[in-house]
């Protein structure tokens, strides 16, 4: 899919197509087309624990390293489904990640790519085969993506969307056995499994998205809107009456996230919820003028992990090709990748880097020689929230460490 | 040499190159072979998913259970399925299939213990065939915190069925499952059967087809040529099979188990008082490698626990064998005589503990009085007195329980070794 890059593709985002359709319709409905442009940003949500009235066995030292399950816990079940937000809860994550996408009709679905045809059976459902085409277009940082013979959400209605059934990737340590059974949910559907999950789980998960999401958001009670938006375009989003939560029920706080930088700002200025700077092919994002940028608008960043372990060469290249040694210089030099962390919350922000996979996937040429060294060297690093797949390998993990460092201290203790 | 040491030393081994993370920390525990407890996947991960289903193994296997839990029934055509009653109405949909309404009806039986079974409008196991059974969908209980979303997808499984899916486990994840079968009233499926040992057999038969079981005793194979069994693939180089373990509440069944396989046996006799003092102890001791209360044995004690089900014992009697013993030196007891200690079952934390001494004017017969207050000082004391395997329910919390006992045993060493 993406072709410029020498690994596997762990997030991808597409933007232009939908500016393309924009600048279009922008003569025909002006105010929409601005926020339509935001939108096909990819965000995901966060989630805070207020761990002391769960039932869950939470570790009460307190580490401070939380985990966010990367679309919900993708690792054992199809990514973004119900199953998988269930499995997410249940195994003590304290994050749950949706990714949002727009359909023609204006819906908010919750689904990774803007495509659909890898992860469902859309190919098989006849009604749906005059969506399929071939789509190119470049992404502001001059990525380039061809993608052929796919089904584009943003051509299709929630209708067409609810016809489908997804299926895990296919892994051999992963269970294939609910392919088909779950369709795509709505972000509607998606806050509406986090609260049904806060109450019978015992524990508070949190959401996100912009002005569709923000309104949809604010409906539910987990964003204020700080600035004005046009609330007036968006009169035919239809939300679900939301029910009280019963008497002492906590609810978690939200968190935005975006790759595209525009957006994060809109977001940034325009609600009270927090922001997290998501990155991995921006030069500037990894100097220390370009972070101190980036503290004017988020509150965390979130860098692909490779940035903290060794220096990608690929993008030293670019960044030499875009921007110049001079500029690269002007802007500080690159940051170290073993300080990279510090750098970030000497300016007052936190991290969060994805993702960490389930072990019996390839460690893409990392650096450690395999998870428990992975994590270790991470949480040594001070993350303060890291995008996982398979939740229970996480936790034991985050357990051992933090045994780790009680021995650590408790040595000092009597070295003194 | 017993396949239970066999076994233990294959998975220290694998363990190494195992891609779940297991706690590899050298500590010494109080269990009998001095490793950490083993986490038996009571029934699956049936908090998550519907029990006994392919969903339920795999879910288990995923958390990193070390053993995964069938349960054994026996069809009207002598096919083994997995599931734990003998009546299928409560945890399937087969009021809702038309052919299989036949089979409604009403039955009352003592079990050996003198408990009075009676069911009504259910559909038994025995009376059906394999065809009729793999007709039915698995439903989850109905309980607020687990997800009812799997419900109707999933089918019932025959043990072969249930092996193969071990195996394939052992394969696609790296990690060698134990298989710890249990027999359910056998007295009960052996009825109407061509000889009465016809039940244990079968399951011995399968069991060694997967190549768990090595057959000891004189088992006529040709009785049994109709029993369903897949062709089983060599294993790819590398992989090891998990250990394997019987486990029956019949004690002449666990006998005869015992006495013709080289797989280990657990003895689950709750109800029997014998069990529970020294010199029924030395009994069980001749058969079984593994005792298999219920939890509150170790916890409230015996009597109050026998007591609460109705049974009544003779006070003499039990004089003249040592007595009750007290529930916190049961382990000792039990590992004096050279057999590991299994209870069952540990819930999910949202779920009650259900000890006796947690009622009104109940107290544990123990020196030290504890009950439980909790799910972490559950899991502590039961790792404190050593206990070598214990049957959990939402195995994602029993493993970090397990891994902060690790920790404070950990601790405790660095302190020795510091002072």
């Amino acid at each position: 899919m993406e072709q410029t890059r020498m690994y596997q593709p762990h997030r991808s985002f597409s933007r232009t197509p939908i500016i393309t359709l924009s600048v279009i319709s922008i003569a025909l409905v002006a105010l929409i087309t601005i926020h339509r442009m935001r939108i096909h940003a990819l965000a995901s949500a966060s989630l805070a624990i207020i761990g002391t009235t769960s039932a869950f066995i939470d570790d009460t030292r307190d580490l401070k390293r939380q985990l966010v399950g990367h679309r919900g816990e993708k690792a054992f079940m199809p990514e973004h489904s119900l199953g998988s937000y269930w499995q997410a809860a249940l195994e003590g994550a304290d994050f749950i990640e949706p990714d949002l996408t727009l359909t023609k009709d204006g819906h908010l679905v919750v689904n990774h790519n803007e495509w659909i045809g890898d992860l469902t059976n859309a190919k098989e459902i006849p009604e749906l085969q005059k969506y399929r085409r071939n789509l190119t277009w470049t992404d502001d940082d001059g990525t380039f993506h061809d993608i052929k013979n796919e089904y584009f959400i943003h051509d299709m209605t929630l209708e067409d969307i609810k016809k489908v059934r997804t299926h895990q990737a296919n892994m051999t340590f992963r269970p294939q056995i609910y392919n088909g059974y779950f369709g795509l949910l709505t972000f509607e559907e998606y806050l509406q499994t986090i609260r049904e999950l806060t109450v019978k789980l015992g524990r508070p998960f949190g959401p996100l998205l912009e002005d569709r999401a923000i309104i949809t958001l604010n409906h539910y009670g987990w964003a204020k809107i700080t600035k004005k938006i046009n609330t007036a375009a968006h009169k035919d989003l239809k939300l679900a009456p939301v029910k009280p939560l019963p008497a002492g029920t906590k609810v978690g706080p939200s968190v935005w996230q975006c790759f595209d930088q525009d957006t994060a700002k809109y977001l940034s200025s325009h609600t009270d919820v927090p922001v997290v700077a998501l990155n991995e092919n921006t030069p500037a994002f990894f100097t220390p003028k370009g972070l101190d940028q980036v503290a004017k608008y988020a509150k965390i960043v979130s860098p692909w992990k490779d940035f903290l372990c060794h220096w990608r060469r690929g993008l030293s290249e670019v960044a030499e090709h875009h921007l110049g040694s001079k500029e690269i210089k002007r802007l500080g030099g690159f940051i170290a990748p073993d300080q990279l962390a510090k750098e970030i919350h000497k300016r007052g922000m936190t991290i969060s880097p994805y993702t960490f996979y389930d072990s019996h996937q390839n460690m893409l040429g990392f650096c450690p020689k395999n998870k428990t060294e992975e994590f270790f060297y991470f949480f040594d690093q001070g993350m303060d929230y890291m995008f996982v797949e398979d939740i229970v390998e996480a936790n034991v993990l985050r357990i051992l460490y933090a045994n780790k460092l009680e021995n650590q201290q408790r040595k000092g203790y009597y070295a003194a | 040499m017993r396949t239970n040491d066999i076994a233990v030393a294959i998975l220290s081994l694998v363990g190494l190159s195992a891609a779940f993370i297991d706690d590899t920390r050298n500590l010494k525990w109080s269990t009998l072979g001095g490793k950490k407890t083993r986490l038996i996947g009571h029934r699956g991960e049936r908090a998550f998913v519907p029990e006994h289903t392919y969903a339920s193994y795999w879910q288990a296997a995923l958390e990193g259970a070390d053993f995964i839990e069938p349960d054994l029934a026996l069809t009207r055509d002598g096919q083994i399925v997995v599931s734990h009653n003998l009546w299928l109405g409560e945890t399937t949909n087969i009021r809702d299939i038309p052919e299989l309404q036949k089979y409604k009806r009403n039955i009352t039986w003592p079990d050996s213990s003198g408990h009075v079974y009676e069911l009504t409008n259910e559909y038994f196991i025995f009376d059906m065939t394999l065809e009729d059974i793999k007709k039915v969908r698995v439903m989850q209980s109905d309980v607020e915190y687990r997800p009812q979303i799997y419900n109707g997808l999933f089918g019932l499984l025959t043990f072969d069925e249930y092996l193969s899916t071990m195996r394939e486990l052992t394969v696609k994840l790296g990690r060698p499952f134990g298989a710890i079968p249990e027999l359910k009233m056998p007295k009960i499926y052996n009825m109407g059967r061509p000889y009465p040992r016809y039940f244990e057999d079968r399951a011995i038969i399968t069991l060694s087809h997967y190549g768990l079981a090595n057959i000891t005793g004189n088992i006529d194979k040709s009785q049994h040529s109709d029993l369903i069994l897949s062709p089983v693939a060599p294993l790819p180089a590398g992989s090891a099979l998990g250990p394997a373990v019987w486990q029956c509440f019949d004690q002449d069944t666990s006998a005869y188990l015992a006495n013709n396989t080289d797989v280990p046996v657990a003895c689950t006799r709750r109800c029997h008082a014998s069990l529970l003092h020294t010199q029924g102890l030395d009994a069980v001791a001749k058969y079984a490698k593994i005792v298999a209360p219920w939890k509150d044995f170790f916890v409230t004690g015996a009597e109050a626990s026998l007591k609460a089900k109705g049974v009544t014992w003779n006070a003499t009697e039990i004089a003249a064998m040592g007595g009750f013993i007290a529930p916190d030196q049961l382990v000792k007891e039990i590992h004096s005589r050279g057999m590991e200690v299994c209870p069952w079952t540990f819930y999910n934390s949202k779920e009650s503990l259900s000890y006796l001494c947690q009622e009104k004017g109940i107290k544990p017969a123990s020196r030290s009085g504890f009950c439980p207050k909790d799910k972490t000082e559950e899991f502590f004391y039961f790792f404190e007195q050593g206990a070598d395997y214990m049957f959990v329910e939402d195995i994602v919390e029993a493993n970090i329980l397990r891994t902060f006992f690790a920790n404070k045993l950990e601790n405790k060493q660095n302190q020795r070794l510091d002072s």
